[in-house]
């Protein structure tokens, strides 16, 4: 090689004009990753034996990891918290949604107030507003049948969106009606929210995935229109992917957390 | 490893670990999205880096796997958009020197092109790099005789004085 060591020359001056995100957003990040790995991994296992099952199992407190999250779920009791009464403008709520609608390609937008897509566990409205302070939603439509749609209410403080969330998962534990079958439910603590998911299976083989995320005084609702609604891997993929579109929407609702963001 | 532990090891070993990667694979805009990345699932994953004992290996290798994931994945014409990276930066211009050892490195066989920067950029001794590159210490050390020979005469001949995007001067 040359007289001079080209890697001392290389090291010298390797150091210049780099973009390093903040260290406390490389940790935030990684938080996220982990809560999401977690998740999946919890999710998976839990609906295929939800489904193997094809009754409601007993209601589990918490699942995934609460690590770090417990904070954007439950205040003590002994702090005086301001909620947040108002959905940001800005707030992504279709993000991860498609863009267009399938059956007439008109733009998916978010617009206050929500008009139900789907029944709940007891055959009524899915998700109920009427008693939310503000509430954003936003619907696709399929080519043929049916969809995605996401409502996001906030309500006066966290227990009152907690008490709503409460009912919604003691519905679904209890109740099968003849036109919808509740395949199943689970409650975990995932992606730094308080989650109730259920699956309302039909005859015909068609599912839709319920999930109501709570952060603080804030409650994602979401429907997931699918097909195999007593397949293992049908059930699994519909919640991978809802979980990867929904991500940024729950990063989003931080802004409603006792600590917020 | 706590957050100010993290934070130190990240401050403290991103532009070095950049730097490595940039000459294993070519590419330093590249290099940095895979070391940024690599940071972000080091914190995810803390508990088995602690017990991995060498955080920056880890990140290193990381990086250097996700670089040839990607590599891969741009040949095979569908390569996803990240959604953990940050926006796309453009880098200033490097300086000759960087050009013409990037250049002359990836001109050589991969093994032998990681087994120089590991050697000679991280300083790791080649017992570190036969365990970070998982071959015999005898197979590390005829690398570094084969690679530094090659790399010598890329170096030095005019006639074969690479520039970037692969061109040759005459």
């Amino acid at each position: 090689m040359s007289d001079h060591d080209p890697f001392e020359t290389f090291k010298a001056t390797m150091s210049t004009d780099l973009h390093p995100l903040p260290a406390h957003e490389v940790r935030r990040r990684g938080d996220r990753l982990r809560r999401r790995n977690t998740a999946l991994a919890v999710a998976g296992g839990t609906v295929a034996a939800l489904v193997a099952v094809g009754v409601p199992v007993a209601l589990t407190q918490t699942g995934g990891t609460t690590d770090g999250d417990s904070g954007l779920l439950a205040t003590d009791g002994t702090e005086a918290v301001t909620w947040r009464t108002e959905i940001p403008a800005d707030f992504p709520l279709t993000a991860g949604m498609p863009e267009t609608n399938g059956h007439d390609g008109s733009p998916v937008v978010a617009r206050e107030g929500y008009e139900p897509q789907a029944v709940g566990p007891c055959s009524g409205p899915a998700w109920d507003v009427s008693d939310a302070i503000d509430s954003l939603s936003a619907v696709y439509t399929g080519e043929t049948q049916g969809g995605q749609d996401r409502v996001l209410s906030v309500f006066e403080d966290e227990a009152a969106a907690r008490a709503r969330v409460d009912a919604l998962a003691a519905e679904a534990a209890s109740c099968t009606t003849d036109r919808v079958e509740v395949l199943g439910y689970q409650r975990v603590v995932e992606d730094g929210a308080d989650v109730v998911r259920f699956v309302n299976g039909y005859d015909t083989g068609e599912g839709v995935l319920h999930q109501a995320s709570r952060v603080g005084n804030a409650v994602l609702y979401e429907t997931t229109y699918f097909n195999g609604a007593r397949d293992d891997t049908a059930v699994t993929s519909t919640l991978e992917n809802a979980a990867e579109d929904r991500a940024r929407v729950l990063d989003a609702m931080c802004v409603f957390a006792a600590d917020p963001c | 490893m706590d957050e100010v532990e993290f934070d130190d090891f990240y401050t403290s070993s991103y532009a070095r670990v950049v730097g490595q990667v940039h000459a294993m694979i070519g590419s330093r805009d590249e290099a940095e999205e895979c070391v940024q990345e690599a940071f972000v699932r080091a914190w995810a994953h803390r508990r088995s880096l602690d017990r991995a004992g060498h955080p920056e290996a880890w990140v290193r290798t990381t990086a250097y796997r996700l670089a040839v994931s990607r590599w891969r994945r741009v040949v095979k014409g569908r390569r996803p958009g990240d959604r953990a990276l940050a926006a796309a930066t453009t880098s200033a211009p490097p300086s000759e020197a960087h050009v013409a050892l990037v250049a002359a490195l990836k001109e050589l066989p991969e093994a032998q092109r990681r087994a120089l920067v590991l050697h000679h950029l991280a300083d790791l001794p080649v017992h570190e790099v036969a365990r970070e590159t998982g071959v015999p210490e005898g197979t590390v050390k005829a690398r570094l005789s084969r690679g530094r020979a090659a790399l010598a005469a890329l170096l030095t001949d005019p006639t074969t004085d690479t520039l970037p995007g692969g061109a040759t001067s005459v």
